[in-house]
């Protein structure tokens, strides 16, 4: 694998060296319909320089380098243009989603302005009029709102490169902690570099590939692992709406084989959407013999959604080893650990034993259950799973927490010492070397990586992080009949698939004083529209009990594990209300 | 606001025709049956979430020739007021 950045520079310079040796090469597509006149929107990478440079003047009169500028843009080549004109001017992007119908996230977005102390906002002429409301409305008066696709704001004449080295602030990645307490995960330039080169060296690409697809800006899946890439190797991403991919899933493999994507990403739930909604007749229409890199990433990785999608799309030219089940998070930048070019690699383990912590083969007649494999943790990253509890290092085939150290881990959380320290200072008793905790549960197995399920109480619904505090509090303010205490929990869907659970599902149990039967029911029912709107999810079960049913710690803390416990030991049919 | 107005007249439709197209295109999406949905209750009940809600919101407009805000099934939750928001789209002016 080639390296893509000397020692020293930072992703400004890659991409301006690419502008010079291949001004006309293709950089970014907006996908704007789907069949063979579907409409679209390209730069060349001379056009995104003119208009980078152009954000970049703007930058230059407004911000001193290392401030944070907060990029809020529908999925488009105007948002590509701002976050590389950030990178020009050396200011820090912090992408979080253009303000829309939920309040939880509007107020997210302003709890981040908070903490990362944004006094510009960077939107184009799509979403201005929700980005100027969403700052009216919380009284953010401290910031103004640029329109980046708008004539003559800057003069692109006035651009100047400022400097930047491994060390420079690249981005504050909002995706950790929950809507009253953001964490914004420090990224350098050093981090998005290293990270690219571990995600390339894990593929094994001899040509770097065209990206693309429906993952959003603000996810560092769509962010770090599909646009810096592209913009680091000189290849062209090609970029379309996750509503249009859920309105119509065949447009996102429309597009693949249309635009000649050869690396797309996406949570399990998108290739289980497409086998259920992609018409069997049109499959013919679509062709996939090109897309080398089927990315299934940021949710629960499941063979049977593989093997069906395989199956469905082979006549279109679908190979299975085409399937990359890959682990990572925003702490470490966001790639981590995945094993290309070969079939999925899966183990079926006895599930007994694994409630125990050990991963031992299914034996037969007793419950069994598959377990992905996310690779080979990759050269540049050390891997040890250890005891959660005392920090000490597991054997293998022994499940605990996954712990990483090297050069994608992330510079700690944004002006946040404690957690920073809690977080990216563990260390193993004995040994001082420091390593990130990521919080999730996972097993050494043949030298791969097989990631289990998580230690902290992050609920992971359709690749989004989802904090059962915030659920909990969107309920008491919506609802104020409720009692003080509520604890919000997922647990395996009904059916299983093939010794595989099927993915989550979210039960909200609730206090309240109400002991009418008719008024609980229609609570419960609205309580299930307030999360659906709020959070985009449909909560599987709400349960109401008297003060006192949700369990709590002598000094107040709310036992959710121990109230998932109860709801599953329960059996939890029926018991709705 | 709740809808961008109507892409072009459609048949005469009666409420109650409406509402039992309208109930065919929901029954698959949330996996009930036509008779096992209330008009009165929130589709979130029956596991509306916001990928189905666009999936739907998408049928909806193919099948009745409307053009859907992205919050409308949140704005009007049960199949009963979206008739209702359905039913003053096709029938008024088209607007813009």
């Amino acid at each position: 694998m080639r390296e893509w950045i000397r020692g020293g520079t930072g992703v400004a310079e890659v991409v301006l060296g690419h502008v010079e040796r291949t001004p006309e090469a293709l950089a970014v597509v907006d996908v704007l319909g789907s069949g063979p006149d579907g409409p679209s929107a390209s730069w060349t990478y001379g056009d995104l320089h003119r208009r980078a440079a152009t954000v970049a003047a703007h930058l230059r009169e407004r911000c001193a380098p290392g401030d944070r500028v907060m990029l809020l843009y529908p999925v488009n080549r105007h948002f590509v243009a701002a976050f590389l004109g950030c990178l020009y001017a050396g200011v820090a992007a912090v992408v979080v989603p253009p303000p829309g119908g939920s309040q939880v996230q509007r107020r997210r977005a302003g709890a981040v302005v908070a903490d990362a102390g944004v006094r510009l906002a960077l939107t184009d002429s799509e979403s201005s009029r929700a980005v100027r409301d969403w700052v009216a409305e919380l009284r953010l008066s401290e910031v103004d709102v640029t329109v980046t696709d708008a004539r003559d704001y800057a003069d692109p004449a006035d651009w100047r490169l400022v400097r930047t080295d491994e060390d420079s602030l690249a981005l504050l990645q909002y995706t950790s902690g929950s809507t009253g307490s953001p964490k914004g995960v420090v990224v350098r330039h050093g981090h998005l570099a290293a990270n690219a080169r571990a995600f390339g060296a894990a593929l094994g690409w001899s040509t770097p590939p065209r990206f693309g697809g429906w993952i959003p800006m603000f996810h560092d899946m769509g962010l770090i692992m599909q646009l810096v890439p592209a913009l680091l190797a000189g290849t062209a991403d090609v970029l379309m709406t996750p509503t249009a991919f859920i309105r119509d899933p065949w447009s996102w493999l429309d597009a693949i084989g249309r635009y000649g994507i050869t690396c797309s990403a996406a949570p399990n739930f998108a290739y289980d959407l497409c086998v259920r909604r992609v018409d069997p007749e049109r499959v013919a229409e679509l062709d996939l013999s090109g897309w080398e890199y089927a990315i299934n990433a940021s949710e629960p990785v499941r063979m049977a959604t593989m093997t069906d999608f395989a199956k469905r799309f082979a006549a279109a030219g679908f190979r299975e080893r085409s399937f990359v089940p890959l682990y990572g998070l925003a702490e470490s930048t966001v790639f981590t650990s995945a094993t290309a070019d070969r079939a999925p690699q899966v183990v079926r383990v006895d599930d007994v034993a694994l409630g125990r912590g050990e991963f031992t083969a299914a034996r037969p007649g007793a419950p069994a259950r598959s377990v992905v494999s996310c690779g080979a943790p990759v050269s540049a990253a050390e891997v040890r799973v250890v005891d959660p509890d005392t920090g000490a290092p597991l054997p293998p085939n022994r499940v605990g927490e996954i712990w990483l150290r090297g050069d994608s881990v992330a510079g700690g959380y944004w002006l946040n010492e404690a957690e920073t320290a809690r977080v990216f200072r563990a260390s193993s008793p004995g040994d001082p070397t420091e390593f990130l905790r990521t919080g999730d549960l996972g097993v050494h197995h043949d030298g791969e990586l097989y990631v289990i399920g998580r230690l902290k109480e992050v609920l992971i619904v359709r690749g989004r992080n989802l904090y059962p505090q915030d659920v909990e509090h969107e309920l008491r303010a919506r609802h104020p009949e409720l009692g003080n205490v509520g604890a919000a929990f997922c647990v395996p869907a009904g059916g299983t698939t093939e010794g595989e659970p099927g993915p989550d599902e979210l039960v909200v149990a609730h206090e309240v004083r109400e002991t009418d039967p008719e008024r609980l029911a229609a609570l419960a029912v609205a309580m299930k529209v307030t999360v659906a709107r709020e959070f985009g999810v449909s909560a599987a079960d709400v349960v109401l009990v008297p003060p006192g049913g949700v369990p709590r710690t002598s000094s107040g803390k709310i036992q959710r594990s121990l109230m998932r416990e109860r709801y599953l030991a329960r059996g939890n049919a029926g018991e709705g209300e | 606001m709740t809808t961008t107005g109507a892409r072009r007249p459609s048949d005469a439709t009666s409420a109650e025709q409406l509402l039992d197209r309208l109930t065919a295109v929901v029954s698959p999406h949330v996996k009930v049956p036509p008779t096992g949905l209330d008009p009165a209750v929130p589709l979130a009940e029956y596991g509306l979430d916001s990928v189905t809600a666009i999936a739907l919101a998408a049928e909806v407009e193919d099948e009745l020739g409307v053009v859907l805000a992205d919050d409308a099934l949140w704005e009007h939750p049960t199949l009963d007021e979206l008739a209702a928001l359905l039913e003053r789209e096709l029938s008024g002016p088209a607007s813009d």
